[in-house]
């Protein structure tokens, strides 16, 4: 991508889309009128959803978290999201599941929190580390700053999960526009290149989440029309479902060893995920791995893998035809099935909606950039705001109603009903001379309150003493453009009036927020380029650290004329960071990298490898070998 | 019954005789008119206040709507315009609720029209409802809760059109034929009750 000229003192706008996954998270920003996703100086356009902490709580984001997770399994934290916004009696399978350590929230909040090395992080903070490095590499790539961006959720997200998100967007710096449904991005950013009306399935089956949802598209209004999704299914589970048939051949000394071991569990699941890539292409692939005295060699062919996870594809089947029965619609009054998320290149994912649908899914854009290109197509509409642009017709993922007597709840807002709305309700009073009633606010398809989610609650005071069904008090529920809810209480023949904005209860309080806010404000005020070298410093200093440990610790992988050549490189570096020069530095790294590439590959496959018909990592990678030692990654 | 009958006519701006999609607002120029708030749903969508409507163009006019009136297209054009906007079009939204579906549709009509109550079913009719309930709540097979299904489709889709009918003989002038439809939307209410039931929560 071209980088934009500079004027001193002047930078350019960056309104961004981010499509913050489960496992991996891209950013997107319109160019010309066309949605691109945001690459760096290599060409990546992902940034991995990882968090990696080390014993003196220094923290690693993305590529760099990827890098160190060999060297520090118990503190790479994975899958965050599935524990944003969350309380421990949600996640209970997740945290059981998760290799580190999820632990019930304390004080005001009741979201999980995540125990690395002794100490607690909040999962909205660490959500927000990751936003924050996504914004640092756009930022970068584009030369500009990103203040503002559309975000993306699961449709399934509930009001917690989506104010979380909010949170975590703000605690990273980044003004939230909007959060939108991943679902409804990848139907924008089709959409809008095809401008055609139907009816759109999107299939998105993305690392740890599960959304399927229908939407209407008719010239250029795009309305959800019915969706669900499964929080806790995902190509994870693909990957599982491989690992599982490799630990099947141990022993059961040996599997007991490997399931305790938090490296093995790392390398399995890299294991797993490059298989199931491997097995989208061929026949047949086979997974070599050796750690410590453990060697495992188990050849897996494409029958077994579609044995191992049809249950798991029936799943989602299973929810197709719940929102299509949602949605009053046939399979036959599908125009399109888009899909979204990595694991839809599964073959068997395709040929069972193929067959579901008798007619073959999109696949036209890239899976993995669909959702942060309809982002960043919104966040453009929004920004610019005007007529001739695309409208987006959202609705409320769940129902809202509020408390009754006797524990009930009455629904106010049906789920999928379109937003901006309103909706009033009158209620009365219980017992005699009631002077307060309580309005306790609700989330979900339950009939009782106690099923449900509670988004909050508020007492309306000062109802005239009267006899018990004679006070009118009308609740209103309104949502904004942007599903914020606010619920007004209101008596009628006093006109006593309460109100509340719906803080959901796995938030965090606006006080929190502020002080969590560690970007923002020395952001604004730092000068761009002196940022850009700050991080190349640091980049610089962590990739000395890494080619030193890595000679000292296998000198058997560097003969002495490498050895001196790798000193000469560092030396270099050392030099450039002194200088404190954007280009010289740049240069000295790439320098030093490919001179420790070698020794960085090797160390790669000896830790990891999978063949494919005889081929090396690498080549069924489908890459040179590396040739940089900050890239030395297993993702 | 007055309301019940009144033609539609297109709305036009007081101010600059646009022709306005809801009374609402006036996405031409911008005045609003809060004082119609309390209009009915049909009237604040412009539709014939009648129950049979096609369901195409009734979501083809909520389309056309949002097209003009969604708060996202008022977004460079002041806080007002916008906050204007954005109250219109969750009216509008709220009033597309209380029509766009067959059972919404009528229940908005028969308080719109005050039908007189009706009479409960009978015992035999809620026996049945509780038996059919319990039935799910203990679990049902996959055959049984297909039959099932196909059942409480059936009975749905014969309910519809005998609130069809009810309206239409209401529409001629017999009143009484909305007591016919106030049973059989009572009814409706048991039969959906069942069809979530025995849905069961969103798959997880």
């Amino acid at each position: 991508m071209k980088i934009p000229l500079q004027l001193k003192g002047e930078t350019v706008d960056l309104v961004a889309g981010i499509d913050l996954g489960t496992t991996n998270s891209l950013c997107a920003w319109v160019v010309d009128g066309k949605p691109v996703v945001i690459k760096d100086r290599g060409g990546r356009s992902i940034t991995p959803s990882v968090v990696n902490i080390d014993e003196a709580h220094s923290v690693v984001v993305g590529d760099a978290a990827v890098e160190r997770s060999l060297g520090n399994a118990e503190g790479n934290l994975t899958s965050i999201k599935r524990f944003v916004g969350r309380g421990m009696e949600d996640v209970v399978e997740d945290a059981a599941r998760a290799p580190y350590m999820v632990v019930r929230g304390t004080g005001t909040s009741e979201q999980v929190k995540i125990r690395v090395h002794g100490k607690e992080y909040d999962p909205t903070e660490l959500s927000a580390m990751i936003l924050g490095e996504v914004k640092k590499r756009a930022e970068r790539s584009v030369g500009g700053r990103l203040r503002r961006a559309v975000i993306t959720v699961p449709a399934y997200f509930d009001d917690g999960q989506r104010q979380a998100t909010r949170n975590a967007g703000r605690m990273a710096g980044i003004d939230v526009m909007r959060i939108i449904n991943e679902p409804t991005a990848a139907a924008l950013a089709y959409g809008l290149d095809s401008k055609k009306s139907g009816t759109v399935l999107v299939y998105d089956l993305g690392g740890g989440t599960f959304d399927v949802s229908v939407l209407k598209l008719t010239e250029g209004v795009f309305k959800v029309i019915a969706t669900t999704g499964n929080t806790r299914l995902g190509g994870d589970d693909f990957d599982n479902a491989i690992v599982d048939l490799l630990i099947a051949e141990l022993s059961d000394e040996h599997r007991a060893a490997v399931i305790a071991d938090a490296q093995w569990k790392g390398v399995l699941k890299i294991a797993g995920r490059r298989a199931k890539e491997a097995l989208s292409d061929q026949d047949t692939t086979t997974v070599g791995l050796t750690l410590g005295d453990i060697a495992l060699e188990r050849a897996i062919s494409r029958d077994e893998f579609n044995a191992a996870i049809a249950p798991l594809v029936a799943k989602t089947i299973d929810a197709v035809d719940f929102v299509l029965e949602d949605a009053g619609l046939d399979p036959e009054d599908i125009s399109d099935v888009v899909l979204v998320g990595g694991s839809t290149r599964v073959p068997l994912v395709q040929a069972e909606l193929q067959e579901h649908f008798d007619k073959k899914p999109h696949t036209e854009l890239n899976p993995d950039e669909v959702v942060a290109m309809g982002a960043a197509a919104q966040a453009e509409m929004l920004a610019r705001g005007g007529d001739n642009q695309a409208v987006l017709l959202d609705v409320t993922p769940l129902s809202l109603g509020i408390e009754t007597y006797g524990g009930g709840c009455t629904k106010l807002l049906w789920r999928n009903t379109p937003v901006p709305v309103r909706a009033t309700e009158g209620f009365t009073t219980q017992v005699d001379n009631q002077t307060v009633v309580q309005i306790h606010v609700l989330q979900g398809e339950r009939e009782m309150a106690s099923d449900l989610r509670s988004l909050g609650r508020f007492s309306l005071r000062g109802i005239p003493p009267m006899s018990a069904g004679m006070p009118r008090v009308l609740v209103e529920f309104f949502i904004d453009a942007n599903g914020q809810l606010k619920v007004t209480a209101k008596e009628m023949t006093s006109g006593t009036e309460a109100s509340i904005e719906v803080a959901p209860t796995y938030g965090l309080t606006d006080e929190q927020v502020e002080d969590m806010i560690f970007d923002s404000i020395e952001h604004a005020e730092e000068d761009m380029i002196a940022h850009i070298v700050a991080d190349l410093k640091a980049e610089a200093e962590s990739v000395i650290r890494y080619s030193r440990k890595v000679t000292g610790d296998r000198p058997d992988l560097v003969p002495p004329p490498l050895a001196v050549q790798i000193e000469v490189a560092i030396g270099g570096l050392e030099a450039a960071i002194a200088l404190g020069e954007k280009e010289p530095l740049e240069a000295a790294m790439e320098v030093l990298n490919e001179s420790t590439a070698p020794v960085a590959a090797q160390m790669m496959n000896e830790v990891l490898s999978v063949t494919v018909h005889g081929k090396t990592t690498s080549e069924v990678l489908g890459e040179a070998p590396r040739t940089s030692a900050s890239e030395v990654r297993l993702s | 019954m007055s309301e019940y009958s009144k033609t539609t006519e297109a709305w036009r701006c007081d101010d600059c005789g646009a022709d306005m999609v809801t009374p609402l607002f006036c996405d031409s120029c911008g005045t609003d008119y809060p004082e119609r708030r309390g209009f009915s749903a049909f009237a604040i969508l412009g539709l014939p206040v009648t129950y049979a409507q096609d369901d195409d163009a009734v979501e083809a006019l909520e389309l056309a709507i949002a097209r003009r009136l969604h708060p996202d297209k008022w977004l460079g054009k002041g806080e007002r315009l916008h906050k204007r906007a954005l109250i219109a079009q969750s009216a509008v939204n709220e009033a597309f609720g209380a029509v766009s579906s067959p059972f919404r549709r009528a229940s908005t009509l028969l308080e719109l029209m005050e039908a007189p109550e009706s009479p409960k079913p009978p015992q035999a009719f809620l026996i049945e409802q509780l038996e059919l309930m319990e039935e799910i709540e203990d679990g049902v097979d996959a055959p049984r809760k297909k039959t099932l299904q196909k059942l409480i489709r059936g009975e749905l889709r014969a309910l519809k059109a005998r609130l069809r009918e009810a309206f239409l003989a209401a529409e001629a002038g017999n009143e009484s034929a909305l007591i016919d439809g106030r049973m059989a939307l009572d009814r409706s209410r048991y039969w959906r009750n069942a069809k979530r039931a025995l849905r069961g929560a969103a798959p997880e």
